[in-house]
């Protein structure tokens, strides 16, 4: 299951207990209460539990998510086999291996807007702009987004990722940087 | 006596003041509604073009698209603030100083009129947040749009902090500077000086709003200089970290300055009252921390960016969501459960409504604010997504209600069917965005015909949620124009009705207007 799909479920179960609850007040609002006091006192107990609940929830969540952080320093082992230098400008990509692999097919020189690497190696990234900031999204063939950092003129930002096998991925701006943003892609070739 | 009034004017000089702030207010709105129905076509003309349905040259899009998000922040900020000030004005008597407002509102306009000729004839397209340094680097709009927009976005700012100030001059004048943030409530049960909530969510938007609007001047004279001289560079991190921390706060405050005026006018229709105490002023007095430093889950994807402030980012990004939620939405339960409500007004179901979106909304943005996440739905359609459910469906909601309170409307049951148009065909519009976010379609494109995927799966996703979405998105207009029609059935106005800070605890038991 991919993390969207994760999120996006999260969200609708949360969304039908939100309007579930909503419904319940509203049908409920419309008997009076004979003892408003009393029921203000449980609302207040309830909130009491309520802030219990979400305070250790949202510690819970946060303790499992903070340990897989896609940043560099979270990676136990970061040497990574391929080092690939990535500049994005407008609207093209362009893409220099500055650490060639032992083994397997890849692009030798700089390419622009394709790039050929070989698969289940470590691949590092280091994303950078030559001009405004860009987003370096990478995508699968079915058009499912991997993971993604942004490319910024003056910083380099390090990626890592592993592509299991063979296949075709693209690269997709994710952010905007003019009129071509929409047309600033490139494609990646696993051998 | 439950509250001092430090000065307490005439009742002639509160009915006048009272009678001129509710003039200034009704052209804000009137200017805000004008602002929204067009900026909502202009979202709508988007969507159809994202969908194929349009063929906009995409420098056009672009500069609507900027155009859409600088003005629909900033005129719903505008029906925020000024809402906030009208009824502070009314439900405490606090001076007013409806010259200065009527200035600053003046300034907005002449300001907006800048925005929309930069962007217009200009063509100016660095999008809402314009991220440094892309106003400088782009052929497709000339040197003097960017110039133009900048100032333009400068005397907005200037205005608006005007405004913070003079509101926060006259609430101190009014309750004491020391006791508007409401710690006198922890030395005591039953201060001396009692504050209505209202009082203390303004004083928390006012602290943020003076970050906030420091943070966005900065960068808009660093912008102004590098406009005069091109030599001049700035470190793009830091300048990403200025538009955020404006951007961020911006929005909240948007949604904060309207929560103040639903704690103040909810127990208007429901009999209820819903008071400061210690659980409130502790909640209010962290949510004022809690903005300002969750603005970083903007900033997760720049991995240069210290690992330890994406950290914070995410605490914060989380811990934000529990006083908002435990206090305001219980005591918003409190204030319906049980009510007795056989027919609901349509002030308080917008106001309930509108605590659903931003609830539904926040959630979303939660899911956002997890740096995992992040990583997969960062600039895809699952961020309109998030603060369109709060904007959309949250906030503005809000203003509808408290605009019809403002002009004493009659017609119930239009402003009810507008209302369930609003929300039925609102949702839908929203569920596209999510829709889109899901299927890792990227946002801010002008169209989805290029992609470059095998058989189109990208292009089909992007063009088919943006066709039901403009669909639905122009419904939820037609139910806009319907309310507006609702808005003509006037009764006379009341704007003699004052709260004064002696009969606070009266005017809360009032069952309904």
């Amino acid at each position: 299951m991919t993390t969207e799909l994760k999120a996006g479920l999260a969200t609708l179960i949360a969304v039908v207990a939100i309007v579930l609850i909503a419904f319940f007040l509203w049908h409920s609002s419309r008997r009076k209460s004979a003892t408003p006091k009393e029921d203000h006192k449980r609302i207040y107990e309830l909130r009491i539990i309520y802030f219990f609940i979400l305070t250790v929830g949202l510690a819970a969540t946060l303790g499992a998510t903070l340990q897989r952080l896609p940043y560099p320093s979270y990676r136990s082992n970061p040497a990574a086999a391929i080092i690939v230098k990535v500049t994005g400008s407008d609207w093209l990509w362009t893409f220099q291996i500055l650490k060639e692999p032992q083994k397997g097919t890849y692009s030798k020189a700089k390419t622009y807007n394709r790039l050929i690497l070989p698969s289940d190696q470590l691949v590092e990234f280091q994303v950078t702009s030559a001009d405004v900031n860009h987003g370096f999204g990478l995508y699968n063939k079915a058009g499912v987004l991997l993971g993604q950092t942004q490319a910024m003129p003056g910083f380099v930002n390090r990626l890592y990722f592993h592509f299991p096998k063979p296949g075709t991925y693209y690269v997709l701006c994710l952010e905007y940087c003019g009129v071509g943003h929409q047309l600033m892609h490139a494609e990646i070739n696993v051998k | 006596m439950n509250i001092i009034a430090r000065q307490s004017p005439a009742p002639g000089h509160l009915e006048n003041q009272t009678k001129a702030a509710w003039s200034v207010t009704a052209i804000a709105m009137f200017i805000v509604f004008s602002i929204f129905l067009a900026m909502g076509i202009l979202g709508v003309v988007m969507r159809l073009n994202q969908g194929r349905w349009l063929a906009l040259d995409p420098a056009r899009f672009y500069s609507i698209m900027t155009l859409h998000g600088l003005l629909m922040t900033g005129g719903l900020f505008i029906a925020a603030l000024y809402g906030a000030w009208y009824v502070l004005v009314r439900r405490t008597g606090m001076r007013a100083h409806a010259g200065i407002m009527a200035f600053m509102l003046l300034a907005s306009v002449l300001g907006v009129a800048g925005v929309v000729i930069g962007t217009t004839i200009g063509k100016y397209a660095p999008g809402w947040y314009m991220l440094y340094p892309i106003p400088f680097l782009h052929p497709t709009w000339p040197s003097w749009s960017v110039g133009m927009v900048t100032s333009a976005l400068l005397l907005i700012g200037l205005a608006w902090t005007g405004v913070l100030f003079s509101i926060f001059r006259s609430l101190g004048e009014q309750y004491g500077y020391k006791n508007l943030l409401g710690w006198q409530y922890f030395t005591s049960t039953e201060p001396r000086v009692k504050i209505r909530p209202i009082v203390l969510i303004t004083m928390i938007c006012l602290i943020d709003g003076t970050v906030a609007m420091l943070s966005g001047a900065t960068f808009l004279i660093q912008y102004l200089i590098q406009w005069l001289d091109p030599a001049v560079q700035y470190n793009v991190l830091m300048e990403k970290n200025l538009i955020f921390i404006f951007g961020h706060t911006f929005t909240n405050l948007t949604l904060y300055f309207l929560v103040g005026i639903i704690y103040e006018l909810m127990p208007r229709f429901t009999g209820r009252p819903w008071k400061t105490n210690r659980i409130v002023v502790v909640a209010w007095n962290t949510t004022m921390i809690f903005i300002l430093l969750a603005y970083f889950h903007h900033l997760y994807m720049d991995f240069v960016q210290s690992e330890s402030l994406q950290y914070l980012g995410e605490i914060f990004s989380y811990a934000s969501a529990i006083p908002a939620t435990v206090v305001t939405i219980f005591g918003l339960i409190a204030q319906i459960y049980r009510l007795g409500a056989k027919r609901w007004k349509f002030v308080p179901a917008t106001f309930s409504l509108g605590a659903l979106g931003w609830v539904i909304g926040g959630f979303a943005a939660i899911v956002d604010a997890t740096i995992t996440n992040n990583f997969v739905l960062h600039n895809t359609l699952w961020v309109p997504a998030h603060f369109h459910t709060y904007y959309l469906e949250g906030l503005f909601l809000w203003i509808l209600g408290f605009t019809f309170y403002l002009v004493g409307s009659r017609a119930e049951r239009l402003a009810k069917s507008a209302l369930a148009f609003m929300v039925v065909a609102g949702y839908g519009f929203l569920s596209m965005f999510y829709l889109g976010g899901e299927w890792s379609v990227p946002r801010r494109y002008s169209d989805y015909i290029s992609t470059p995927f095998p058989s189109h799966i990208l292009s089909w996703h992007g063009e088919l949620t943006a066709q039901i979405g403009a669909v639905l998105g122009a419904l939820f207009l037609l139910g806009f124009l319907l309310y507006l029609v609702s808005l003509g059935f006037v009764q006379r106005q009341h704007v003699t009705e004052l709260s004064l800070p002696e009969d606070d605890a009266k005017a809360c038991m009032v069952p309904g207007e």
